[in-house]
């Protein structure tokens, strides 16, 4: 694991799941443009304000990477990987993340250090 | 002076609604992928109207690829009343000449080779000139041919073809091809960073004219086996950089 790859550990409320596996799986598959606005919107159209100039910034400069989606019931998880500074945008995705339902199960020891 | 935006009425039609709809659908997913809700909104009333409510928020290129019309009318307007930078006609004269864009923009071939014609003429010349004003300075752009990119570009395509993909653009405009061999340069010029590259494609290429009937893939047979033939013929008769036919002499020597 580098210093700018984090995880992304969630669990999630049942009645909303395939909604969630959509989110993140889909965020796995490249989906991070108005896809990701979409479902975040569908969830909290607060979320999506909160994450409006990370979005700009994810999709003009620092195109960040997410994969290995793993799925156990309802505990969602998957890698991300970005840029320098790309902690901080995954802070705010993960309040977003919040703000929708979802419940952070893993605030990396490595964005700790860095915060 | 400026260029008068193309006749768009046919955009009214429900019948030409209907087909762009269903061409519609694959690119909005490939659009969602990448860029903001607002903008892909933006794009789809290009492709079905032709209007850019707001150029800034349109990343460049994108009125090319998204305009309801594919012709050099078309292509002319968006290049001088669109203000699409030199930059971007450099990079669209490449990609039409090895068709590397994505499928989905062109719609049929006559499009594709329409996109092919816009920028380059019937052979070879050094300098390709816009044929409007371009730019915010709107000047006419003249760009100098890079010869070692494209011909490294061009075995590379051809390698491909003989492989088994897709008949390339290239191939329909073949004295565009023969006429470039005929000027290229010494591709082992120390200053050809690409000459490796260009060394395996053609080789690649070039090995496969003596495994015409074993190793061409039946898909397109007949196009493979006439091109071959042709630069064959071509490079026997031709006055072909020594560089290039010292390649061709190499391939000759291995199958004596």
């Amino acid at each position: 694991m580098t210093n700018n790859q984090f995880a992304v550990d969630i669990t999630v409320p049942q009645a909303q799941l395939n909604e969630w596996v959509e989110l993140i799986n889909g965020l796995c598959e490249g989906q991070l443009g108005a896809y990701l606005e979409e479902r975040l919107e569908a969830f909290n159209p607060k979320a999506l304000e909160l994450m409006d100039k990370v979005l700009d910034d994810w999709l003009a400069y620092s195109h960040p990477q997410f994969f290995d989606f793993e799925q156990q019931g309802n505990r969602l998880r998957c890698q991300a990987e970005g840029p320098t500074g790309f902690h901080r945008d995954l802070a705010v995705f993960k309040k977003v993340l919040e703000l929708c339902g979802a419940t952070v199960n893993v605030q990396d020891n490595t964005l700790l250090d860095y915060l | 002076m400026t260029v008068k935006q193309p006749d768009l009425s046919f955009t009214q039609n429900p019948q030409w609604i209907a087909e762009r709809e269903t061409h519609w659908g694959p690119i909005e997913g490939f659009l969602k992928e990448n860029n903001r809700k607002e903008v892909v909104e933006q794009l789809k009333k290009l492709f079905f109207t032709g209007v850019i409510d707001n150029p800034e928020d349109v990343r460049e290129g994108f009125a090319i690829l998204y305009y309801p019309l594919q012709t050099a009318e078309a292509w002319d307007y968006l290049f001088q009343d669109v203000r699409l930078n030199p930059k971007c006609f450099k990079e669209f004269m490449n990609a039409s000449l090895m068709g590397s864009y994505n499928e989905k923009f062109f719609l049929d071939d006559e499009a594709r080779l329409r996109f092919f014609d816009y920028f380059h003429p019937a052979t070879y010349q050094p300098v390709i000139k816009s044929r409007v004003p371009i730019g915010r300075e709107q000047k006419i752009v003249q760009i100098e041919v890079d010869r070692f990119e494209i011909l490294r570009d061009m075995a590379a395509k051809f390698s491909q073809f003989l492989g088994g993909s897709e008949v390339p653009v290239i191939y329909y405009r073949l004295d565009y091809f023969f006429s470039f061999l005929d000027e290229a340069c010494d591709v082992m010029d120390v200053s050809n960073n690409d000459k490796d590259d260009i060394q395996y494609f053609a080789n690649n290429f070039l090995q496969r004219y003596f495994k015409i009937e074993s190793d061409l893939e039946p898909k397109n047979r007949g196009e493979q086996k006439a091109f071959l033939v042709r630069f064959y013929n071509h490079i026997a008769n031709n006055p072909v950089h020594p560089s290039i036919k010292a390649i061709w002499q190499k391939v000759l020597d291995e199958h004596d």
